[in-house]
């Protein structure tokens, strides 16, 4: 499936409830057009960010991930179906999207995001969101974003926890690896832990109108601002995460 | 002399120059896979043990996860 553009009348139809929001206008929408988002990994947080972000009209998304569809994907995966077991997911997704919104171009690279790969796999793309799910994969798509000067959107998500943070590209911003260094990350994954689709979600979701918040310039994104939600107690805190000195991505 | 200061929202009596790196034994809490955000900044590891804490500090204490 290829994409088509929606006609003039279509498209002010489509996208009639964002022009109804206060500060929200034509320009919004085009910066959202115009925009080129790369989604490293295309599990529960991927699915969930691509999905509202290819619905809300961004112009250009590329997908990666190097597995397939399985079963235990689907509770928390909503864009795959019974049908995609088996499937690659990038293609499986590419066809859900399409359909949801066939204007927006799907690119499909099935494959890990691997260091080396990385400038060949994001391209010309003006946002990272980091959807994976080791720690390996996010400190070389930390060291990318930096090199490459692109703002990185990390989510992630275990257990009852949630978190997303977003970060700039710039010297003196933290990054992944600021994080990382923390030496505070739980070691769990949710092949070994488990994991419920809201949870996951709401990370993706609060990722996602990020990025959004980023393209159309709605509103000011808060770098470097650690926002986590803890399922148990319904709440989301968040904490302002400085530069660590001793960064081994950044400070080198 | 002591102090209060607060992790996660409940009250931890402590003495008065109590030190970030103090905190995990205070809880009995192993300080593997703990962080620490002190009036909603986070304090990297490596400042624990020259960071003083006041009367009244707001602290959360926490993991991070990396799943997706
Ligand atoms: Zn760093």
């Amino acid at each position: 499936m290829s994409n088509v553009p929606d006609a003039p009348q279509q498209w002010y139809s489509r996208y009639s409830r964002h022009f109804l929001l206060e500060n929200f206008d034509e320009t919004h929408q085009q910066r959202l057009q115009q925009s080129h988002l790369t989604v490293i990994g295309m599990g529960g947080l991927g699915t969930t960010a691509a999905q509202h972000l290819a619905a809300s009209g961004a112009g250009t998304l590329s997908l990666v991930d190097a597995d397939t569809v399985c079963i235990s994907n689907l509770p928390r995966q909503l864009l795959y179906s019974e049908a995609d077991i088996g499937r690659p997911k990038v293609f499986a997704a590419r066809e859900h999207l399409q359909a949801n919104n066939p204007g927006c171009i799907i690119e499909t690279h099935v494959g890990q995001a691997s260091s080396c790969e990385l400038p060949g796999l994001c391209g010309p793309t003006d946002a990272i969101l980091d959807c994976t799910d080791n720690i390996q994969t996010r400190l070389a798509l930390s060291r990318y974003a930096r090199s490459a000067g692109l703002p990185l959107f990390s989510a992630a998500a275990a257990g009852y926890s949630a978190q997303v943070i977003a970060f700039n590209p710039a010297p003196g911003h933290c990054c992944y690896g600021c994080l990382y260094g923390l030496n505070a990350i739980a070691p769990q994954h949710c092949l070994s832990h488990g994991v419920l689709g809201p949870v996951v979600a709401s990370a993706a979701l609060f990722q996602a109108l990020q990025v959004l918040y980023f393209v159309t310039r709605l509103a000011p994104v808060s770098w470097g601002s650690l926002y986590r939600f803890d399922a148990r107690t319904l709440q989301w805190l968040n904490h302002q995460l400085p530069v660590n000195l001793h960064c081994e991505v950044c400070q080198s | 002399m002591t102090m209060t200061i607060y992790v996660n929202q409940q009250p931890l009596p402590c003495p008065m120059n109590t030190l970030l790196a103090d905190v995990p034994a205070l809880l009995q809490l192993p300080a593997q896979h703990l962080a620490f955000a002190v009036n909603h900044t986070i304090v990297h590891r490596q400042q624990w043990a020259d960071f003083a804490l006041n009367h009244g500090d707001q602290l959360d204490a926490f993991t991070l996860v990396a799943g997706g």
